[in-house]
């Protein structure tokens, strides 16, 4: 994706104050001194069968990045790919319906949206948010001696896979879906009486891949100290579930990885 | 740390100082997950550094 943008000619309008020139969250565009928009727009395929949950949990997923740019959500429309001859259309009245309520407890509106056929059930939302443009939270900007806060706990992606094999307790897995319908609207709101450098959500991408692209420009490194008890608790609850060797090999393998890709950024390509 | 997240938290770079004021609002609000995970520094041996 980086090397497809790379090659369009750049945006040329100064009101444009994020583009895709960055690997920032969201677009921003200066309305006046005061006011500029912030637009986005991510979908997702379900990682539970609840019809409303995914709802819930694809608008939280489109509504974070709003958040993530120090922007607040204004405006909401849907994007379904839903295959109408295969599904009740009551599926797809549930999906909404779980995104609605988290649209309006973020405090946004449904305009409307788009639905197509496809295959499998795909859900999101393009949010248009506001923020000031001289308040805008980018991808870049830490410096060093800076601390590096996280607000929610990772490992959904390895409960959610381990999930499929059976491998997580129906506790384990409830107490992560209860953490993915949280909006990170109070956390943003909370960071917003402070100054802060640099600011991202944790998504598609992993907790590394999103890292690396907040030190895509400046010469630093993040100094991962590890995580409290709430963090590493989720990783615990995967390898004590039933068939541990299997989970704990997963985890090995991914810590072998990460291994692989530290010693894949050498200094040369800092920059 | 590789594994995709939906609805993932943020992880924000805030000045030494105010990371505890921060924490601590961050808990009083309800954000109780929140934590302090690393630190930035100018670079050294790599981007990514675990300890």
């Amino acid at each position: 994706m980086k090397k497809l943008l790379a090659s369009l000619p750049e945006n040329i309008d100064k009101n444009v104050l994020v583009g895709f020139d960055t690997s920032d969250d969201a677009g921003v565009y200066r309305l006046n001194d005061e006011q500029a928009l912030v637009f986005t727009a991510d979908f997702i395929t379900p990682p539970v069968d609840d019809p409303y949950l995914f709802g819930q949990i694809a608008a939280a997923n489109s509504l974070s990045d709003i958040y993530a740019m120090g922007g607040k959500p204004l405006t909401c429309l849907n994007l379904a790919g839903f295959p109408a001859d295969k599904l009740d259309p009551e599926i797809l009245t549930g999906i909404i319906s779980g995104a609605l309520q988290k649209i309006t407890e973020s405090g946004a509106v449904l305009l409307g949206g788009h639905t197509t056929d496809n295959d499998e059930p795909i859900f999101g939302l393009t949010v248009t948010g506001m923020v000031h443009p001289e308040k805008i939270w980018r991808n870049s900007g830490a410096q060093p001696g800076d601390q590096l806060i996280l607000t929610k706990a990772l490992g959904s992606g390895v409960l959610f896979n381990a999930n499929l094999k059976k491998l997580v307790s129906v506790k384990a897995l409830g107490e992560c879906l209860d953490s993915l319908i949280v909006l990170n609207k109070t956390a943003a709101e909370v960071f917003a009486n402070f100054e802060i450098h640099a600011a991202t959500d944790i998504t598609g991408f992993g907790f590394a891949g999103h890292a690396l692209e907040m030190l895509s420009g400046p010469d630093l490194s993040f100094n991962i100290t590890g995580c409290d008890s709430n963090h590493e608790r989720r990783q615990e609850k995967c390898t004590n579930a039933e068939s541990q060797p299997e989970s704990i090999k997963l985890i090995g393998l991914w810590s072998k990885i990460i291994g692989v890709l530290l010693k894949a950024a050498p200094r040369h390509s800092r920059n | 740390m590789l594994d995709p997240q939906t609805s993932g938290g943020l992880l924000v770079a805030v000045p030494e100082a105010q990371t505890q004021p921060i924490l601590k609002a961050l808990h009083d609000a309800g954000v109780t997950a929140s934590a302090q995970i690393g630190s930035v520094s100018n670079f050294s041996e790599s981007k990514l550094c675990f300890s």
